[in-house]
């Protein structure tokens, strides 16, 4: 496992965050629930902006980032703001297992962005109605 | 997502001694000539450190009447293979109060994040240091 494959997986993670927050939002209604929106909108944003540094960190190594998928698959239901939350917070939960496992698989500049990512995942998943975990992106602790 | 084995400080420790141990055969017959110098894992420091921290942490939660952030740093002490602090004296002030112990430890958590030797050792704090990270937003 090479920092640029562990970059090429977090890349491959962000393209599917960001497809899905946009799906989110344009389920979400601005003036119905315009919190919810809001931090949809603010999520959406986030990882956009982690999907570009992502990608000019892998050019900058000399490697093809990764390409978006057409499609990925939508978690169902999604006919409610909850249902709509609710798949907000397990996407976030699974981009901070993400983090974690680059923070493992970096190191320098490279662990220390994907640390400040993983914390603020951690605290977005709160917005979304998530409770505070033990070991967040990395729940096998939890199981001991 | 495995991303590797977890992390065991007793692990570490004997990862820390094993290199001592290495030697050639005997190059006149009567004595090993040491291949190397014996080394420290420098993440055994790293740990013991991080656990000093975590420890004055949960003193000072437990002195604030915050049993579950007192919870939390007993958990990720036993997570690092520590012993939580038990029938010490609580700690009735500390700069800043909770919120600055907290403050400093989540910090002090993502420094050692980075600079631990071990992926799965930084992956580790990292995580404390958002579960942190959470208690105080």
């Amino acid at each position: 496992m090479t920092e640029t494959d562990a970059l090429q997986t977090t890349l491959a993670a962000e393209h599917a965050a960001v497809y899905l927050f946009g799906v989110l939002g344009g389920r979400t209604s601005r003036s119905a629930t315009p919190k919810l929106f809001d931090t949809l909108s603010a999520a959406y944003a986030a990882h956009r902006a982690r999907r570009d540094h992502l990608v000019r960190e892998i050019t900058d190594l000399g490697a093809e980032p990764v390409a978006a998928e057409a499609a990925y698959e939508v978690p169902r239901p999604l006919e409610t703001p909850a249902q709509v939350e609710r798949a907000g917070l397990d996407l976030e939960r699974s981009c901070a297992a993400t983090y974690a496992y680059l923070v493992a698989n970096t190191v320098d500049d490279r662990r220390r962005w994907a640390i400040e990512a993983l914390n603020e995942t951690a605290v977005r998943e709160l917005v979304l109605r998530g409770t505070p975990e033990t070991f967040p992106g990395a729940d096998e602790y939890a199981d001991r | 997502m495995s991303v590797g084995p977890r992390l065991h400080r007793r692990s570490a420790l004997a990862l820390a001694t094993a290199g001592a141990v290495a030697v050639t055969g005997c190059d006149d017959g009567s004595r090993p000539t040491p291949l190397a110098t014996p080394t420290t894992d420098p993440d055994v420091a790293l740990v013991d450190r991080v656990l000093r921290q975590l420890a004055l942490a949960q003193r000072v939660a437990e002195a604030n009447g915050d049993q579950d952030l007192a919870a939390l740093h007993r958990t990720h002490i036993e997570a690092l293979d520590g012993t939580p602090a038990t029938g010490t004296v609580p700690l009735k002030s500390a700069p800043g109060g909770l919120a600055g112990a907290e403050k400093r430890l989540q910090k002090q958590l993502e420094r050692a994040a980075l600079a631990a030797a071990s992926g799965a050792l930084a992956r580790l704090l990292a995580s404390m240091s958002a579960a942190v990270s959470q208690r105080l937003a």
